[in-house]
């Protein structure tokens, strides 16, 4: 995945993300991978539209459900060329865990977190 | 852009223009949902920190991509009263969303939820479920898969008819309120389960909604009942007494189930819907002059694109049309096979 346009970080420093807890992220990210081998449609439009990025220079704001299957949707959104935030549509149903990965993002850590800020 | 569930990003922003508009939020009332207290409290806030903040983001939105059946019915009201303030892609009426998803990932998800919530039998037990849409045909699959004996409630003729020939029974609640063990809303519709009803169940009856919203249950005229009293059994189990002694388990306090005491539709039948949504998402941002200030479905050769796409993972080998045959039948080789109003 590219460098993208997404930053995790507010100009004054501080975390533009609210997750139940960061360290949950490798788990997470084990769910993420494994979720997307079940997602071939997904896949298949990273194989199709990364390299031409047609969503560079779009801002999405998201708000559905923050499972592992949505972690799929915003990083190939992202993949995509998109900036992207995300909020969760429902009190239950955000997977914490999933949440973590996010926000950390498939290059980052848990003490540098590169992904998307995620508010559920 | 906006990717909604529900429409609830959609609605904060139409609600913070039209209050920001008249100068003025509404206060909430005793009869205002908690949600929309919430919604209404934010724009009293915003509406003093920054009078043009969502006149601003409205007008700067491109459009957005709707995921679910209630999300697109209010894009639909707001077109038609006109206020709607920027085009929108009806995702969930894309077939590969609606008649999988919602059919295909309830009838995997409602038995998880509440496999994890109770862990009670359900082969044997009488099962209600509130509607027959594509959400409650998923449902009622998913319980007689296990061996319940399920009872449909309609409003509609057609889809009664659909559960009649289906061999489900079509009741009305009260006919069974006194015999089943289960009972599932999946309406779109509020105060389906009355506190009235819930009153009369049998004694740990579960009780849960995997439509839309709570308020397909009615939990605030349960949290009222006099003399109730509330047991956490574990997140999202709540076992509630009546002061005759008969207890219900709700869960997630009449929020979807699925997500609540499981972890949602599996991977598979989600990557059909979010594959809509990136294509909805692309067609919006890279042909805004082509989307209009309406509510638009996306071209029915994507929707092909999208089932084609997890036919591989699946070993499906699809037959080929020869140059003859789609003549005869008037289609390209290569699809759209259907016309626009055929139903699947």
């Amino acid at each position: 995945m590219s460098a993208s346009t997404n930053s995790v970080t507010k100009a004054d420093g501080t975390p533009d993300y609210k997750v139940a807890d960061l360290s949950l992220a490798e788990f997470g990210r084990d769910e993420i991978r494994l979720a997307e081998h079940e997602m071939p449609g997904l896949m298949a439009m990273r194989e199709q539209f990364g390299k031409s990025k047609p969503l560079t220079g779009a801002r999405i704001t998201g708000s559905l459900h923050m499972t592992v299957q949505t972690a799929v949707l915003i990083e190939t959104l992202v993949e995509l060329g998109a900036e992207v935030r995300w909020a969760s549509c429902n009190i239950f149903s955000t997977q914490d865990h999933s949440a973590a990965a996010v926000v950390v993002g498939p290059h980052g850590t848990v003490d540098n977190p590169q992904g998307v800020p995620v508010f559920a | 852009m906006i990717l909604d569930d529900g429409g609830d990003a959609t609605l904060l922003v139409h609600k913070g223009k039209e209050f920001e508009t008249a100068g003025v939020v509404p206060k909430p009332d005793a009869d205002t949902s908690e949600e929309y207290t919430v919604v209404l409290e934010t724009l009293a806030r915003t509406l003093t920190e920054d009078p043009q903040r969502w006149t601003n983001v409205a007008n700067g939105i491109i459009g957005v991509t709707e995921e679910t059946t209630t999300g697109v019915h209010r894009l639909y009201e707001m077109h038609r009263e006109g206020s709607l303030l920027f085009p929108a892609i009806n995702v969930n009426d894309s077939v590969t969303k609606s008649k999988f998803d919602n059919k295909y990932g309830c009838r995997h998800s409602l038995i998880d939820g509440i496999n994890r919530a109770t862990d009670v039998m359900i082969g044997g037990k009488v099962a209600v479920v509130f509607g027959f849409g594509d959400v409650g045909k998923g449902s009622a699959d998913s319980l007689r898969g296990q061996g319940a004996r399920v009872v449909i409630t309609e409003i509609d003729p057609i889809c009664a008819m659909q559960a009649a020939m289906d061999g489900y029974q079509v009741a009305r609640i009260e006919d069974v309120i006194d015999q089943a063990d289960i009972f599932i809303t999946a309406t779109g519709c509020y105060d389906v389960i009355t506190v009235e009803h819930m009153s009369k169940m049998k004694h740990q009856a579960i009780v849960g909604n995997i439509g839309h919203f709570d308020n397909e249950i009615d939990i605030t005229g349960l949290a009222a009942y006099p003399g109730i009293v509330r047991k956490t059994i574990k997140p999202q189990v709540d076992e509630w007494t009546f002061p005759d002694g008969h207890s219900i388990i709700m869960l997630s306090e009449g929020r979807l189930l699925n997500l609540g005491n499981a972890t949602g539709h599996p991977s598979f039948v989600m990557s059909n819907s979010f594959t809509n949504q990136v294509l909805a998402q692309i067609e919006l941002f890279t042909k805004s002059d082509q989307y209009s200030l309406d509510v638009h479905v996306l071209p029915k050769h994507l929707d092909e694109m999208v089932a084609r796409l997890h036919l591989d993972a699946l070993g499906v080998r699809l037959t080929e049309l020869s140059k003859p045959q789609a003549e005869y039948l008037g289609v390209d080789v290569a699809g759209p096979y259907k016309p626009d109003h055929y139903r699947y």
